[in-house]
């Protein structure tokens, strides 16, 4: 059995997928609630991994994979993780990444801060070292970023990964999953000015589980024209079913912009292939929305309502209404909690309740508030 | 027009409502996240809460269950008796596994509790008994109702029992019949199928037994109990029999025999016999019996099957093609037979010590309680009131310290019965044949079995039992005698004469004991070991426990008891026999005090050992605060919580000398260990930290703050949260928040 859990973090991404042979990926780290603050109703994201991670006896992940460089995939990322390029970032508290995932831009880009800086040095010294490490599209750039540092392109070639190929970690026997890659395509990366949001890394996991499958879509921020491209190449090479799905990672907490360029009055209608996309929803299926509550007004930022909307028709038209789920809704805006989705032989199962810890798992589960005698006479 | 939903009793207003049980579900069912109240209603005293529940469904589930499904709740005025939960759907399937029989074609009731709901009633808050109707449904579409090495589920399930041996079944018996007498009529029938000569015959009603066997059966699934023959020939069926063939062809061969016309008034018996697979390719793993008695004479049955006709009060058989009519309105009634006890008692016991008219009360006369009173009885000693709501069946001869003689009867009965016939002294013992918690509606009885007596001996080793007993008003002092670990070992908590300490706390004091002492390491921890079935119904299993370890073990509680009745402190005490050399050691568990706090209507009861410990870490921290998760117990019905140890600070804990933030690395596997292995008897119940310094006791702001998200997080559970905040000098400072109450003294 696997499952993906997708935690409430605001407009912003972290999932963790647990592969049926106890294999974890973690995609993208954003640390969500500091302090104590009753109206930041956002989990606490390191104490969130660290209790998944004690349950399970561990101390690191096998994958964590970052889509893109945006704060709302890596905040915080370098307090967290036991980082191998530099002394500071190492510590008995600290969690260990087996396998780094990167799209190729987000080690080419120059001028990057905080969190994203340290993460790109990560990723950069795995790369030089040659291990510990996937890249995604393999751009001209990439190539000549190698051979400046005297490393031939041919010898990281095994740690390279092209759009259009699954990455070989995970397979039918190895996992029973396959990770199918759709972008970065790598003319996007070698282009003067990189649209970070349009080279993310995009995937698609099929799940097996004897003779049956189910899909799942992580598509990070991209915005539209990327998904017309990514549908209308997969089209071409007839591979229709890496485009079905059963659970679909919403872009860009549910923007309009991962639909169309129109924002539509009340419903964003998606350009011909993103709908095309869409249409491929198994019966009963879910999309999940990282992403604030969604509105009810117009706003200029995500969540916007009207591609609430269409998402939320997509689900009514495949069989459940209430399968379209917004990590800062579910289950109620007072006390958002991690989505867990169980798949099996059966299917998909949002575990609702009995995944989730609640009153004495909950409590011993994460720190205390602050206690103590201040202000006490 | 026809509704898709049955609908139970009429729609009233919230405020009108009386039973408490019902008020807290309805405020369960209101903050739950994916149920929704529908309305509230009443029928015949009862009230009924209905609501609709999204369950956990997977997107193909094995089962139907809907995206909602239509629940009903049905709460009793008494809290001991638990609630009926039907689905309220007319579609919803009728093959699910843990389903109880409703009425043919009603509503389903669900099965939602494997051990008696008594026993747990006292730890069942409304939000967990509503997360068990919340995975049941989820269970059932998942189909992970059932695990592969539980037994197969019956064929159909019913109540009332048919004592029998298989082996007769297969005999011809030739000038003898096999009939299914009546053993016992009240409180519920038991019967017992013997093979009699045709002139003993008792005189109708009396049943002959009919034997069919059937093809094999493999579906796990309960049916509604067939109530006509019309019904049961539909289901027998699906298992490759044609019961009116089998009935006709019966009913011809009798009519061929002697004195048939004396038959004629007798009934059939229907007597299945169902070779049960897993699988279509599996072996037969088990073979089940079921008995259905048809409610109509052998004659007036042999009419309707086209059989027989009668003229002149004379019987005819027809001849030719036999039409059955009207056999929708030939009622029958279904039996559980349960193979008779084939072995002898050999019953062991030893004493004859001492005379005393001492006034005793034994609560439970199952296999420990039995031997105690009867070792303790047969030696002179003790006017005994026994209490057990229990039926002597033929599975309990195993260990249970009369003779099959009493089959059918009422333990408590029986067991009195017994001492009196011995003792030749008929008020040496007076049984009741109720459970103990029916004795607070008779306060005479009460006063008599409870409170008048010298000592109260619980042997029930039910928590729910012991618990009542403790918190009754008024009462004697009392005695809990159980087993644990198979057998192996025994322990007795005594409050002793004074009563300085509560049988409640000394339990919790026991379980500390088991965490802290690594000589009782594991004590408490459930084993697991194998269950037999003794039938064919869910809960008809038992545990496997050896009259010689019984034996051994009554042997040393009778000679405790008897030695010390009069004791006057309270004492903890445990024996263990050792498998490999049979040696028994004894340990005992020191006792201690309890500091209690009524804070609003929740009591907290914190043990001395408890302020001790706080103390010690206190010290050991200073100058900084320190502090760590208070572990015990609750009693929900009761409302008291009970604090029995605490564990120290996580080493991700912030301390500093006025904050204190608690880490929580090794804390859940620490608490669900501890959990474990004292046999849920411990857990997490709250927070404490230390105030240092000169600082009082009294919570600060972010205390208050702190103890009120713990008490919204446990709250999700319906449980209450516990703050113990420690000072430099004195008793804790007790903080308590419940549904949104939260107060402290």
């Amino acid at each position: 059995m696997a499952s993906i859990t997708f935690y409430s973090l605001g407009n912003a991404d972290s999932s963790l997928i647990e592969f049926a042979d106890e294999r974890l990926m973690l995609i993208d780290y954003y640390k969500g609630k500091e302090g104590d603050e009753e109206e930041d109703k956002r989990v606490n994201l390191p104490d969130e991994l660290r209790s998944v991670l004690e349950n399970k006896d561990r101390d690191y992940f096998d994958v964590v994979a970052f889509t893109h460089r945006d704060s709302d995939h890596v905040q915080g990322a370098e307090e967290f993780f036991w980082l191998e390029h530099a002394d500071k970032y190492q510590g008995d508290d600290r969690v260990k990444i087996e396998g780094m995932w990167v799209p190729a831009c987000f080690i080419l880009e120059e001028g990057l801060k905080d969190s994203a800086r340290v993460i790109r040095e990560e990723a950069k010294h795995r790369l030089i070292k040659g291990e510990g490490i996937r890249v995604f599209s393999q751009p001209n750039a990439l190539d000549e970023w190698l051979n400046s540092k005297n490393i031939k392109p041919k010898d990281r070639a095994h740690l390279i990964t092209s759009a259009g190929t699954c990455a070989p970690e995970f397979t039918k026997e190895k996992g029973e999953a396959e990770i199918f890659i759709h972008a970065p395509f790598r003319f996007q990366v070698d282009e003067e000015e990189i649209d970070q949001n349009k080279a993310s890394l995009v995937f698609h996991i099929t799940f097996f589980e004897g003779e049956r499958t189910s899909r799942a879509w992580f598509g990070a921020d991209t915005p539209y024209d990327i998904w017309e491209k990514i549908v209308y190449k997969t089209k071409a090479k007839k591979r229709i079913d890496r485009l079905i799905w059963d659970v679909f990672s919403i872009s860009h907490h549910c923007s309009y912009k991962a639909l169309s360029v129109e924002k539509g009055g009340n419903k964003t209608e998606p350009v011909e292939n993103v709908k095309y996309l869409f249409d491929q929803g198994q019966s009963e299926c879910y999309l999940i929305s990282s992403s604030m509550p969604i509105p009810s007004e117009d706003t200029d930022q995500p969540p916007h309502k009207q591609a609430a909307a269409y998402y939320e028709g997509v689900a009514g038209e495949k069989g459940d209404t209430d399968h379209f789920l917004v990590t800062m809704e579910t289950p109620s805006i007072d006390n958002p909690q991690p989505i867990l989705i169980e798949i099996d032989k059966n299917g998909l199962t949002w575990k609702k309740i009995t995944g989730i810890a609640t009153g004495v798992a909950a409590v011993v589960s994460r720190p205390s508030q602050r206690q103590g005698s201040i202000n006490v006479e | 027009m026809s509704s898709d939903f049955y609908t139970f009793g009429e729609p009233v207003q919230f405020k009108s409502l009386k039973y408490r049980r019902t008020i807290e579900f309805v405020e369960s069912v209101n903050k739950h996240n994916y149920a929704k109240l529908r309305m509230i209603l009443k029928k015949d005293g009862l009230e009924c809460v209905e609501f609709d529940v999204s369950p956990e469904r997977p997107t193909r589930p094995v089962a139907d269950i809907r995206k909602l499904e239509r629940i009903c709740v049905i709460f009793e005025e008494d809290e001991n008796k638990k609630p009926f939960v039907l689905a309220l759907r007319k579609s919803f399937p009728a093959t699910l596994l843990h389903l109880n029989l409703g009425d043919y074609g009603g509503p389903r009731s669900l099965c939602l509790f494997e051990e008696d709901y008594r026993s747990i009633a006292h730890t069942l808050t409304p939000e967990n008994f509503l997360l068990r109707i919340f995975s049941w449904l989820s269970r059932a579409a998942s189909g992970e109702q059932h695990l592969p090495d539980q037994p197969l589920e019956p064929f159909v399930i019913v109540s009332e029992k048919m004592i029998f041996d298989p082996v007769d079944l297969a005999q011809d018996f030739r000038d003898r019949l096999l009939a299914v007498v009546l053993l016992e009529e009240k409180p519920n029938p038991i019967y017992r199928v013997e093979s009699i000569p045709l002139k003993d015959l008792p005189k109708p009603p009396c049943f002959i037994a009919v034997p069919i066997i059937t093809d094999p059966w493999h579906s796990r699934i309960i049916n509604d109990t067939p109530t006509s023959l019309a019904q049961l020939d539909i289901l027998l069926r699906q298992v490759g029999v044609s019961l009116i063939d089998k009935l006709q062809s019966k009913t011809i061969e009798t009519f061929g025999k002697k004195f048939h016309e004396i038959l004629m008034d007798y009934s059939w018996a229907l007597i299945l016999i169902l070779p049960k697979k897993r699988e279509d390719e599996a072996e037969i793993e088990s073979v089940e019996h079921f008995a259905f008695f048809v409610l109509e004479t052998i004659g007036s049955l042999g009419q309707k099957l086209g059989v027989l006709a009668k003229h002149n009060e004379s019987w005819g058989r027809i001849i030719g093609d036999a039409t059955p009519t009207a056999l929708e309105g030939c009622l029958i009634k279904a039996i559980r037979p349960i193979c008779s006890f084939n072995k002898n008692l050999a019953n062991k016991l030893a004493g004859l010590m001492m005379e005393s008219t001492v006034k005793i009360t034994a609560v439970g006369a199952g296999a420990i309680g039995s031997h105690v009173v009867s070792n303790l009885a047969r030696q002179g000693l003790g006017r005994w009131f026994i209490i057990d709501n229990d039926q002597l069946l033929p599975h309990n001869h195993s260990r249970f310290a009369l003779s099959p003689h009493y089959e059918g009867k009422n333990k408590a009965e029986a067991l009195s019965l017994e001492i009196a016939t011995l003792l030749n002294d008929e008020s040496a013992a007076k049984g009741f044949a109720r459970d103990v918690f029916s004795f607070d509606k008779n306060i005479q009885e009460a006063k008599e079995c409870l409170s008048d007596v010298k000592h109260i001996f619980d042997f029930s080793a039910s928590p729910g039992v012991s618990s009542h007993l403790a918190l009754l008003p008024d009462r004697s002092p009392i005695t809990s005698v159980f087993l644990l670990q198979e057998g192996r070992v025994l322990i007795i908590i005594s409050e002793g004469i004074q009563q300085k300490n509560r049988l409640d706390d000394l339990e919790i004091q026991l379980a500390v004991a088991t965490i802290e002492n690594a000589d009782l390491s594991g004590l408490l921890r459930a084993t697991g070991g194998p269950r037999i079935r003794y039938s064919g119904a869910c809960r008809d299993v038992t545990t496997i426990l050896p009259q010689d370890i019984v034996a051994t073990q009554a042997g040393i509680a009778s000679q405790f008891l008897k030695k010390n009745i009069s004791n006057e402190l309270c004492s903890i005490n445990i024996w263990s026999l050792s498998e490999e050399n049979l040696e028994i050691s004894r340990r005992s568990v020191e006792t201690q005090s309890v500091i209690v706090k009524s804070v609003g209507e929740w009591e907290v009861r914190v043990s001395q050992r408890t302020v001790n410990l706080m103390r010690k870490y206190r010290k050991a921290k200073l100058p900084n605060e320190t502090g760590g998760v208070l572990l015990g117990c609750m009693n929900i019905l009761a409302k008291i919580v009970y604090v029995g140890t605490v564990l120290p600070s996580p080493r991700d804990s912030e301390e500093w000398p006025t904050v204190y933030i608690r880490g929580f690395r090794g804390l859940r596997k620490t608490v669900e260990r501890i959990k474990a292995e004292t046999g849920q008897n411990l857990t997490y119940v709250g927070e404490w930290h230390s105030h240092a310094g000169a600082v009082s006791a009294r919570p600060s702001e972010d205390d208050i703050k702190a103890h009120s998200k713990f008490a919204k997080e446990m709250g999700e559970e319906g449980y209450p949260s516990v703050m113990l905040i420690q000072g430099g000098r004195g008793y804790p400072c007790v903080l308590l928040g419940h549904r949104s109450q939260y107060q402290y003294v």
